[in-house]
């Protein structure tokens, strides 16, 4: 018990200590950027009142707020009233959102406004979610039996099992980082204009599902885009969304696998006269109070999946 | 080293995408569809099939999505084009000196601005920064818990760059701590539900119900500790309406994160430990909200392997319905035959009767071996109709050659 309460410390500290350094580091990143677009914001503003001095400070200000508002809920105010006619809610559009919200992207350069809207959203994202995960769960294990091809086939070869695990590996990742990462890139570098690590970045940011919506695909007004770029992007990111989940999958063993060394070595620190007493290693019982504490709940259980099963020290 | 370690992870399918989310499994387990002894093709055939139709399902799922979102949206928007079309020509005509292509150009800046994150409303050097410690903070988290609310998001070069590193091992060790989140609420939740089910087992509930009642008691439980409670104070402190409230918790705790709410991010003056106070609740709510997801993904799981159970247990009834029709039908040819029998071996025992001197020692004992082998023998149509038909050959009926050559002897001995 005493080394699943330093297990839990361990991470939330290790937590914590992750995002405060984030913080710091993006504080720094940003603070300077974020300034001069302020600074830049106000000097427009001053410019345009002093070329128009009829205009008293409060009427800019009003417009100012209306003209806010209207781009927040997803208008775009520049032009003339042709704009009205194509809809951020046409059916492409409205299928482009409903997948932002079953992956849990959540661009929200779209976002239901009215009541009825949100209540949908609320219930359509409570089964949608779960029937995306149960899809690319297969997905990603159509990929994973790909890799098992592969390694047949090396094996096959007459390879060593090491060498095998570490070329499948390999292989994995860099098609994944191929196709799903920098192909896409140069082809949004085409399509939207965007530089390449621009197209990188948005592509990351997609397929991890964080979407800040910052950059969203066919968003941009005044550019022509081909019929079936929407459907080409959406099929890019299923595929993209269940490798990058794999990817994940295998990163989080990773530290599991570094974390369970770090409890080894303190749970050994602590208690140096055990190591005496004979051949039982010190994290055996780690791991069968682990094990004890999964089986105590059979009937109902909510324990974490751990796809990891603990290596037997040596 | 980890990585070597972690290959067969990688290729184990069972551990794929549902990364570390804990897993909430009452009765259902997740089903295992294939064994690994079939071959390798079978088992791509069935994946193909599977992933195609659980792809229908998605897509099929997204257009009822996209229509309805269609239907219920479209026209809150056109009114919002319609109004900032008739404010930007009040304001041009109310203020003369106005250029319309003036206009225009300020309006593509605002735009500019807003995407930025910058509102440029009031004095805009003094509104507070995004990127103090505190707001920093918050935006690490958003981008390692995936929620991703976009009302902060980087704009520098250098910011990108670490952001996609930053996500790259954060992510997993999130996930991490969430399952070791998850363990500990399972823990908790463990020992109350397992309290319960001790008293409804002293009512002599059925096991089923109890499984039900402990799942809605979970639920239950959950929805007001982590959706309802947040959304109260959520809907005092933010002033915002039940709704927004509600649906702010929901579209946070799934980590789609639109951002057109964001708690701690107007320009309303906060109690110091509200930030923590909310982080605490993300924490512990996107283990709840992910326990409780990969329940309904259970469900469905459940439900399609029912619905294939189904369609297999149909088609199961109609082969035991064609069996049984046969199986009737044979029984009373077999019946039929047998009476015939019944009735010629009657005759025979009285012709034996008759030539009792004659007969020979072993063909009584030969009757009930007789009697087996035919209704054994006679489930086989094929031989029972040329039987029925040759009625001067009847006696051969469902006998076995041997048999039937002693019965021949037999009756030619009688004669």
């Amino acid at each position: 018990m005493c080394s699943g309460k330093l297990q839990t410390g361990l991470l939330v500290a290790g937590y914590f200590v992750y995002l405060l350094a984030g913080a710091a580091v993006f504080q720094v990143l940003e603070r300077t950027a974020e300034k001069q677009e302020k600074m830049a914001a106000a000097q427009m503003k001053e410019a345009f009142l002093q070329n128009f001095t009829h205009l008293t400070v409060a009427e800019m200000e009003q417009f100012m707020k209306n003209l806010t508002e209207a781009i927040q809920n997803g208008v775009y105010p520049v032009g003339n009233e042709s704009q009205i006619e194509d809809s951020n809610w046409d059916f492409s559009n409205s299928f482009f959102f409903a997948g932002t919200v079953v992956s849990t992207i959540g661009y929200g350069t779209l976002r239901p406004k009215t009541a009825g809207g949100q209540i949908f959203c609320v219930f359509f994202a409570l089964f949608g979610i779960p029937l995306n995960i149960v899809f690319l769960h297969r997905v990603g294990k159509m990929l994973s039996l790909l890799c098992k091809k592969l390694g047949k086939f090396l094996h096959e070869k007459g390879m060593r099992k090491k060498k095998i695990k570490f070329l499948t590996l390999l292989f994995f990742l860099a098609t994944g980082i191929l196709v799903f990462l920098c192909l896409p890139s140069v082809f949004f570098q085409i399509t939207e204009g965007w530089s390449y690590s621009e197209g990188i970045y948005f592509a990351f940011i997609t397929l991890s599902t964080i979407g800040f919506g910052d950059y969203v695909v066919g968003k941009q007004p005044g550019r022509n885009y081909f019929s079936y770029y929407r459907t080409l992007v959406a099929i890019w990111i299923l595929f993209g969304l269940a490798w990058i989940a794999l990817l994940f999958n295998l990163l989080t063993t990773v530290l599991e696998d570094t974390e369970k060394i770090i409890v080894k070595d303190l749970y050994q620190i602590g208690k140096p006269p055990e190591k005496s007493k004979g051949f039982v290693p010190p994290s055996s019982s780690f791991v069968s109070s682990k094990l004890a504490r999964s089986k105590d709940f059979t009937s109902i259980s909510t324990h974490a999946k751990q796809p990891h099963t603990p290596k037997p020290t040596p | 080293m980890g990585a070597n370690m972690a290959a067969p992870d990688l290729l184990d399918p069972k551990s794929a995408t549902q990364n570390s989310k804990p897993r909430l499994s009452f009765s259902t387990k997740p089903t295992v569809l294939s064994s690994r002894e079939e071959s390798d093709s079978a088992i791509n055939v069935m994946k193909w099939k599977t992933v195609s139709t659980i792809f229908l399902v998605v897509v099929v799922y997204l257009i009822i999505g996209a229509t309805v979102f269609k239907a219920l949206e479209q026209p809150h928007e056109t009114s919002q084009r319609a109004t900032i079309v008739i404010q930007k020509q009040t304001f041009v005509s109310q203020h003369s000196c106005v250029n319309a292509t003036e206009l225009d150009e300020l309006i593509q800046q605002v735009v500019a601005a807003i995407n930025a994150g910058i509102i440029p409303l009031g004095n805009t050097s003094t509104q507070i920064s995004h990127w103090d410690l505190g707001s920093s903070f918050f935006f690490a988290g958003t981008v390692i818990t995936t929620i991703g609310f976009g009302n902060i998001s980087p704009r520098t070069q250098g910011g990108k760059i670490f952001c996609i590193i930053y996500a790259l091992l954060g992510i997993p060790l999130f996930g991490f701590l969430l399952a070791g989140v998850g363990d500990q609420l399972g823990t908790i939740f463990g020992k109350g539900i397992a309290k319960v089910e001790d008293t409804f087992v002293k009512w002599n509930v059925s096991q089923t119900k109890i499984r039900i009642i402990s799942t809605i008691i979970f639920i239950l439980f959950g929805c007001v500790l982590f959706v309802a409670l947040p959304a109260v104070i959520f809907k005092h402190i933010e002033g915002w309406s039940t709704l927004d409230a509600i649906y702010f918790v929901v579209i946070t705790l799934t980590t789609i994160g639109f951002g057109d709410y964001v708690a701690g991010g107007s320009d309303i003056e906060y109690l110091d430990f509200y930030k923590p106070v909310v982080w605490f609740w993300i924490l512990v709510g996107l283990a709840y909200f992910a326990a409780v997801l990969s329940m309904i993904g259970d469900w469905l799981r459940v439900i399609s392997k029912k619905t294939k159970e189904e369609v297999g247990e149909f088609r199961a009834h109609a082969a035991e319905w064609t069996a049984n029709v046969t199986a009737e039908f044979k029984e009373t040819r077999r019946r039929l035959s047998v009476e015939i029998y019944d009735k010629f071996q009657r005759a025979t025992s009285i012709k034996r009767k008759l030539s009792a001197e004659l007969a020979v020692n072993h063909n009584q004992d030969l009757t009930p071996c007789k009697r087996t082998l035919s209704v054994n023998h006679l489930t086989s149509e094929k031989d029972i109709l040329p039987a029925l038909t040759k009625t001067d050959s009847i006696y051969m009926n469902g006998l076995t050659p041997h048999c039937a050559a002693e019965e021949i002897a037999v009756i030619e001995n009688i004669k």
